[in-house]
């Protein structure tokens, strides 16, 4: 597979899976809002810096990407750009007796987390060819992007009320790897004659593709095993401006060891393509052009073979603090981070509304993670032990996405038991 | 417990769940896009040899180039000088004295010691011959009532020492009908002394001793009865012969030998400066001999036409070639043979030999007449002549690259398949893109026409004019410096499904040499550099 069509498999796949926050796949959260219960949610979210909607959105549903849209992003290139996300559904039960200090938490989940880093150049080079590179050197370097898909079983244990009214809480997981794919640049560059007569490819990376021969989208692709742990301590206090608590969890530590089909290709070299050599242009037959393909370039850039790779997962680093200030208002800020996963500290505020007994409307804005400045909006209805919640951490994407970055929704159905 | 309400509103949610679940399902179409690529696909180099295939390019002291090629015109090979026929001799062992002759079992009836001399055709006298392929068929006739044993010897054929020896059985008559055998000895080895019993030639001796069968009844052998053989030499290609070839006459053509250099030129006129041909003539046979080669033309296959060699002060007519000279001799018969040589110069001087070659011959005609020992038998028997030895001509030509050519047409059809070159179809729009640098003292004007599998036309292939221009000269008639040049093959989508259906590629490359009518010299750095690049506007994703 050529470098092109990997790079091109893993942004689909970035594109396509969708990211972020929403419930910023803590489960946890569940349970501090609701107790004893049973959770059905989904979520993705998938954000960049330069990356605009309506071009995530010809990934997520298809269809041609034209010269406008491309224009629109390419104008908000910057030396360095990111774009990740995330798409999570899964099912969560916490259990437990009321008058015990031990409640209980199983869970299983479908994760796929995809970012990437990438230069402008790398962008163009993908989306519009090299053209518009010739006589230049268009500076490929730095480029990672990373793509898991795995399925989670979890099980936890919650020790609520110690010291009287704080919680801490551990579950441990299985992971059952589907997809793995990682592509990693040092310095890499490509030059192109100004006649074309020549590309220097300076390369050095790599490339981690997990089994493929299931299909990268099959469920039933049994491709690695893994662990991962969570922890969450919740701490609530009472201040000045109202009841307060602070929530800190850290998920998705561990990792996942992906079996012998995995394939590594590894280049770290500078090569110059001129094309095929004919030796005599009036007997230029069938097997010169078959020496024109780029899969006979690709062979001679690249190494590759088969073993067993493992690879961490990109842990999250979760705190919120919220401050009831009235029995209709409160405030939540909150931090996010998720290491070797190209993000950066995504923080935010909102302002969480009672507008009725049964109804909760709350207003978020953040600015960091995938992507820059955003605005979300999300409601929870309770319809008797029912809780149905739907939002987003991202709602411009849904108003103007031609003009803006990052999409999100997530969806929540509890049953309090 | 659950009310109808609950479950319908439960119901509701779930269907939005599973709506969220399959969000990234809502993909109707492939994600797809246009890169503008360009990229490098082939680099060569047009060289002379392209134009004279089969040549050696030679440079001289001036840097200017001279090509040269060999061809082969006559080549008279030892089996066409000496051709032994089939030739058979008849044995009779018979009862002849009139008595019944009692048959025992294991009796031996009759012995036969003969010599035959063969009639060689045109005064050949045969010594001596090793064979290198060919038998003896010997066919026997039994009229007995017994089985009888031919114990056939031929003692002037020996191979490692040992005489050439077989015993036959022959089966008895049946109701008057003869019991037959016929085998095959093979020859190949085997030398044959032809002096017979002293100083014969063409002259063999063979023995044969019959008997009754050790396993053969008691019988009588009546009048007239017995065994009657007949062997023949079948099919004989000799290794080495010694003798006297006698005095013939040999006539090879007129024919005609084909003629490679310019197979690729289909059609002009290359007005050569000069040229050179040296004739050289090899008798590696031991006879003197006395040729005439004539008839020398060439002709070019492509655009008929004859150029008949003309020459003054050439002995073409009367070549007196002595024999070759054997170091090894009749007694180690290996072939080590120093040919007697003629060497004959053509050139401008002499002969039109520049117009001979300039017509640009796919042919060259010619005919060969021989008096072979024009003096006689002054050998004494001793000519000798090896299998592969030949008595030939060659032409070695020299030809300075210092020419005009007008309109000189290369051309081709060849053999293409890109219907499985999926990426084509991917390519919306844009050029292949040929850029020539030239600094040969011509231009070139390229046409190639796709072909489908009748070789009906799939319409062309590069944009009109398809000219690689002509460098400018100086003036001595160099080139100053290259000119560079580009050709399009546009890739429209008309053209690229063409291209898939195409199964054959047909080219010319028309060639002009500037400042014509001169003739322009061809120097060693000259190059033509060919460079094929794409620029194409390509969807991604289809």
């Amino acid at each position: 597979m050529s470098c092109k069509r990997v790079l091109l498999t893993c942004l689909l796949s970035l594109v396509s899976c969708l990211v972020l926050k929403a419930q910023y796949n803590n489960d946890f959260l569940y349970y501090l809002k609701y107790g004893n219960s049973v959770n059905l949610h989904a979520e993705y979210e998938l954000n960049s810096t330069a990356v605009q909607n309506d071009l995530m959105n010809k990934f997520i549903y298809g269809g041609n990407i034209d010269s406008i849209t491309k224009t629109r992003t390419q104008n908000r290139l910057h030396e360095h750009n990111r774009i990740g996300g995330s798409y999570n559904t899964g099912a969560t039960v916490f259990l437990g007796s009321d008058k015990s200090k031990y409640h209980f938490a199983a869970g299983l989940k479908q994760v796929q987390m995809a970012n990437a880093s990438f230069s402008g150049d790398a962008f163009n080079l993908l989306m519009s060819g090299n053209k518009m590179y010739e006589g230049k050197t268009a500076d490929i370097s730095h480029t990672n992007i990373n793509n898991y898909q795995y399925q989670e079983m979890k099980l936890g244990l919650i020790w609520d009320n110690i010291d009287s009214t704080a919680k801490f809480g551990v579950s441990l997981s299985y992971l059952k790897g589907q997809t793995f794919d990682q592509i990693r640049t040092g310095a890499a560059s490509i030059y192109t004659a100004p006649d074309a007569s020549q590309l220097n490819f300076n390369m050095n990376g790599s490339l981690v593709m997990s089994d493929t021969s299931k299909g990268k989208n099959n469920l039933g692709a049994f491709n690695g095993n893994g662990m991962a742990a969570e922890f969450f301590a919740y701490i609530p206090y009472i201040s000045k401006l109202g009841n307060s608590s602070f929530f800190a969890s850290v998920n998705n530590l561990g990792f996942i060891r992906w079996n012998r089909n995995t394939v590594s290709y590894n280049t770290d070299t500078s090569y110059v393509y001129k094309g095929v050599t004919v030796n005599n242009i009036f007997q230029l037959n069938n097997s010169s052009v078959q020496n024109l393909s780029k899969d006979s370039l690709v062979k001679k850039l690249i190494k590759h073979g088969k073993g067993p790779v493992s690879s961490n997962l990109p842990m999250s680093l979760f705190m919120l603090h919220t401050i009831k200030f009235t029995q209709l208002f409160a405030l939540n800020t909150g931090f996010r981070y998720l290491f070797d996963a190209n993000y950066i500290p995504y923080l935010y505020a909102e302002g969480q509304f009672a507008v009725h007994k049964n109804f909760t409307a709350t207003a978020h804005v953040g600015y960091g993670g995938y992507g820059k400045l955003s605005e979300g909006l999300n409601v929870e209805y309770k319809i008797k032990t029912f809780y149905v919640r739907l939002g987003t951490n991202a709602i411009q994407g849904y108003i103007a996405p031609k003009h803006s970055l990052g999409q999100g929704l997530f969806f929540s159905l509890t049953k309090k038991i | 417990m659950y009310t109808l309400k609950n479950i319908s509103i439960t119901s509701c949610l779930l269907v939005l769940t599973f709506c969220i679940l399959s969000l990234t399902s809502c993909k109707h179409e492939k994600t797809t896009w246009q890169d503008d690529l360009v990229a490098p696909l082939a680099t060569g180099n047009l060289t002379l040899g392209s134009l004279f295939p089969d040549t050696v390019i030679k440079t001289n002291s001036d840097s200017s180039l001279v090509i040269a090629f060999n061809t082969n015109l006559i080549n008279y090979q030892l089996d066409s000088l000496l051709k032994i026929p089939d030739t058979s001799v008849v044995t009779v062992s018979t009862n002849t004295i009139g008595i019944e002759i009692p048959l025992a079992p294991g009796r031996q009836l009759l012995t036969t010691n003969a010599s035959t001399t063969y009639n060689l055709p045109n005064g050949i006298q045969l010594r001596k011959a090793i064979v290198k392929q060919g038998k003896v068929r010997v066919s026997m006739y039994n009229s007995t009532r017994d089985t009888l044993v031919y114990l056939f010897q031929l003692p002037s054929a020996t191979k490692s020492g040992a005489v050439l020896s077989q015993t036959f059985t022959i089966p008895k008559s049946v109701s008057g009908m003869p019991g037959k055998l016929t085998a095959f000895l093979d020859l190949s080895g085997y030398t044959i002394d032809f002096t017979g019993s002293g100083n014969q030639v063409n002259t063999v001796i063979q023995t044969g001793t019959v008997s009754v069968s050790t396993i053969a009844h008691k019988d009588s052998m009546d009048l007239n009865q017995g065994l009657i053989d007949t062997f023949l030499f079948q099919s004989i290609v000799p290794q080495y012969a010694l003798g006297y070839f006698g005095n013939q006459s040999i006539t090879v053509g007129p024919d005609t030998t084909s003629f490679n250099v310019f197979n690729s030129i289909k059609k002009g006129i290359l007005n050569l400066n000069s040229a050179s041909v040296v004739l050289t003539v090899n008798n590696q046979f031991g006879v003197d001999m006395k040729a005439d080669i004539s008839n020398l033309s060439s002709i070019n296959t492509n655009n008929p036409s004859v150029v008949t060699l003309t020459y003054t002060g050439v002995p073409l007519g009367n070549l007196q070639v002595n024999q070759g000279i054997d170091h090894n001799g009749p007694n180690n018969p290996v072939v080590n043979v120093s040919p007697s040589t003629k060497t004959i110069t053509l050139n401008n001087n002499n002969s039109n030999v520049a117009a001979f070659i300039g017509n640009l011959p796919g042919r060259l005609s010619y005919k060969l007449t021989a008096q072979i020992n024009p003096f006689g038998n002054i050998s004494f028997n001793n000519d000798f002549g090896y299998y592969g030895t030949s008595f030939s001509a060659n032409l070695n030509m020299n030809v300075p690259l210092y020419f005009s050519a007008s309109n000189l047409m290369l051309a081709d059809t060849v053999s293409i398949n890109l219907s499985g070159v999926n990426q084509l179809q991917n390519i919306n729009k844009g050029n292949l893109i040929l850029t020539a640098t030239n600094s040969y003292p011509f231009s070139i004007n390229l046409t190639a026409t796709l072909l489908d599998a009748n070789k009906q036309s799939l319409g062309g292939l590069i944009t009109s004019p398809g000219l690689i221009q002509v460098p400018a000269l100086d003036a001595n008639g160099k080139v100053i410096s290259p000119q560079q040049s580009k050709l399009y093959i546009p890739l429209t989508s008309q053209k690229i499904s063409a291209l898939q259906r195409a199964t054959y590629v047909t080219y010319t490359a028309t060639f002009n040499t500037a400042n014509q009518p001169n003739q322009v010299k061809f120097y060693s750095n000259y190059t033509l550099g060919l460079l094929l690049t794409a620029d194409v506007n390509y969807t991604v994703g289809k």
